[in-house]
């Protein structure tokens, strides 16, 4: 019996259903002057109706196997603390974020927690060193500068 | 204009000429190496101390560091996959994978070497050519850049991978990015919700970072937690061979004319350059199957029309006082500063500016492969760090150059939700590229078509009836179609061969 719900047709449907809220705009530019004959709808409707056609096409032939992406928990893990750390960055500063954050991976990747609190402090001075005081980008000292 | 060009040498020849030319080529490298920065943000980097310099020493600075820039972008776009700009995207695609395949070093002497051709070749036609080529770059108008648009698009069939629906759905992706925040026509909002980040559009860095660095990086982890050991990229060879030198070179020939050519358009930019160059390589080159799998040609290609393109965009800027990309306006901020104003009397008028620029321009790329050459050996051996080590500091790389375009926040959430989306894309084979392409290409596309369209009152056919964006159209369908054409030819001999009874039969 076939498999109708594969992992293609999810995603064309989450790609269909994200193209008619990108179409909702697109009726609402629509309805606004312009004196130009195409208007700020046209080029993105053309885009809408391609996207539409293309996802619909995945829809009633995927094209990947039946099996489904395993993506492993530590790089939920993983990826979970990268946006922790841009999250963290602008409030805590520069350093302070960027030392846990190096602290953190590489404890999960494995490393000694002495090798870790090493490398994430030497790591981080020589970062700002050479981006914040060298390069002069503006990198975000935290509550403590 | 052999003398003038002699008074340049002896201008840029000077002693603390050649340091400045050595300085801002090492300069430029490691700042171009940062994504978010590249060629523009080190020109930029360079602005505050313009006010204390002479224009000819700053025009000699800025080159010098303008060069440096493209050759750290792409060595950062080798080793780790990672385009610090739009213009290096293109390289990771073959770069990245002959580096896993242990040709690391082959790579970067490749895109140091291609970059010197080509970026010699470029100012030599400037030198010569440059009122010429003025003369025809300014007759390209809004209606002649939407043909060469539409051609640039069709490079991005070429970089569909394994799955066309699936390439095409990642291009529309990025249109569709490209189409977030003001209508650059009406001054409309346009889906924006609301959101004043949205409001800005979505910038380039944060989508590249998300979709090529982010899921790099998770993915080389999941890698280590599955084989449990520190992996490390294969060092097989260092430089290039003569035969790997013979095969690069109709390659660098190809790309530096595209580059070339298309860099003197005002506005149309390395980008476009190199995903043109790597199309027209697919298309002619010999192996085709070869590209995308770590062949150099993949990389020379590419690097070449960068630095081509670079060398080309300074045509406009000098000639016409327009500047041809964002680096290029920030060099025309700086020889303002330094009280010359490049334009039609700048030759004329500044004639020792001028030819020294020219004369910094060949140096500045001789400098670049003495300085860089040298120094292979020493970046491939940062590919011999443990990944679990080096890894890290490559994820905090992107969250700095996201960091500095705006200090926004929401740019940096922005970049772990792009790094999601990639990560699930690389897993199945949607392809990253022709996002970035249609996010660079979508806005000028749009403008393109809409201006033309203004110019003709509305006129559709008006696109049809101008020679040059026929032409580019044409060339656009050929290039979709006649691949097909020659498989469906090639396969049904084939198949007649098959069928055909054999003669000992």
């Amino acid at each position: 019996m076939q498999n109708w719900l594969q992992e293609d047709r999810i995603v064309a449907a989450v790609v269909i259903l994200a193209t008619a809220g990108y179409w909702t705009d697109v009726e609402h530019l629509d309805t606004l002057r312009s004196d130009d004959i195409v208007g700020p709808a046209g080029f993105p409707a053309a885009i809408a109706i391609l996207m539409f056609a293309m996802a619909a096409k995945l829809l009633i032939w995927p094209e990947t196997r039946d099996d489904w992406v395993k993506i492993a928990e530590n790089t939920w893990l993983k990826w979970g603390l990268l946006v922790g750390y841009t999250l963290a960055m602008p409030v805590f500063g520069f350093p302070a974020s960027t030392v846990v954050f190096l602290f953190s991976l590489l404890m999960l990747l494995g490393v000694a927690w002495y090798r870790a609190i090493l490398v994430s402090g030497a790591g981080t001075a020589a970062v700002y060193a050479v981006f914040g005081l060298l390069l002069n980008l503006r990198l975000p000292i935290g509550p403590w500068g | 204009m052999i003398e003038s060009l002699l008074d340049g040498f002896a201008v840029a020849l000077e002693p603390n000429h050649i340091l400045v030319l050595a300085l801002g080529v090492v300069l430029g490298t490691l700042v171009g190496a940062m994504p978010g920065l590249g060629p523009s943000g080190a020109i930029a980097l360079l602005l505050p101390v313009a006010y204390g310099m002479d224009a000819t020493t700053l025009i000699i600075l800025m080159s010098a560091m303008y060069y440096g820039a493209f050759y750290g972008d792409s060595s950062v776009a080798i080793m780790l996959n990672i385009p610090g700009d739009a213009a290096s995207v293109i390289t990771t695609i073959d770069g990245h994978a002959a580096a896993q395949n242990g040709q690391a070093g082959p790579a970067l002497a490749t895109a140091a070497v291609s970059s010197f051709i080509a970026g010699t070749g470029a100012v030599v036609l400037l030198m010569l050519f440059t009122e010429a080529v003025s003369e025809w770059a300014i007759r390209f108008g809004p209606i002649e850049y939407f043909g060469l648009l539409v051609f640039g698009l069709t490079a991005a069939a070429s970089l569909t991978g394994r799955s066309q629906t699936k390439g095409v759905i990642s291009l529309l992706f990025g249109l569709m990015l490209a189409t977030v925040g003001i209508d650059p026509i009406t001054g409309y909002d346009r889906f924006t919700w609301g959101s004043l980040w949205l409001a800005d559009g979505i910038p380039f860095i944060v989508v590249a970072m998300g979709l090529f660095a982010v899921p790099q990086v998770l993915d080389t982890f999941r890698e280590i937690s599955v084989r449990g050991a520190p992996r490390r990229l294969p060092l097989d060879r260092v430089w290039l061979n003569g035969r790997d030198f013979r095969r690069i070179l109709p390659s660098i020939g190809r790309g530096g004319s595209t580059g070339f050519l298309v860099g003197v358009l005002p506005g149309a930019g390395a980008t476009i350059a190199t995903f043109l160059a790597y199309a027209v390589e697919k298309r002619v080159g010999r192996n085709p199957e070869l590209y995308g799998t770590g062949d150099l040609r993949g990389v020379a290609a590419p690097e070449a029309a960068n630095n081509a393109a670079s060398g080309g965009s300074l045509v406009p800027m000098l000639t016409l006082g327009v500047p041809g990309s964002a680096a290029t306006a920030m060099m025309l901020a700086g020889l303002m500063i330094g009280g010359v104003t490049p334009g039609p009397s700048m030759i004329q008028n500044h004639p020792d500016v001028f030819w020294g620029l020219v004369a910094s321009m060949y140096l500045g790329n001789l400098m670049l492969l003495l300085v860089n050459f040298p120094l292979i050996p020493f970046w491939i051996r940062i590919l011999d760090i443990p990944a679990r080590y080096l890894l890290p500091f490559v994820l905090i790389i992107p969250v700095i150059g996201v960091y500095s375009i705006k200090q926004s926040p929401v740019d940096l959430l922005m970049l772990g939700v792009f790094g999601a989306i990639g990560y699930y894309m690389r897993a199945r084979d949607y392809p990253a590229p022709p996002v970035i392409l249609g996010l660079v290409l979508g806005t000028m596309l749009e403008q393109s078509m809409r201006r033309g369209l203004i110019i003709s009152n509305g006129d559709i056919l008006v696109f049809l009836t101008n020679g040059i964006c026929l032409t580019f159209l044409l060339l656009a369908v050929a290039s979709l179609i006649g691949p097909l054409l020659l498989r469906t030819l090639f396969s049904r001999s084939s198949r007649d061969e098959e069928i055909l009874p054999t003669t000992s039969e």
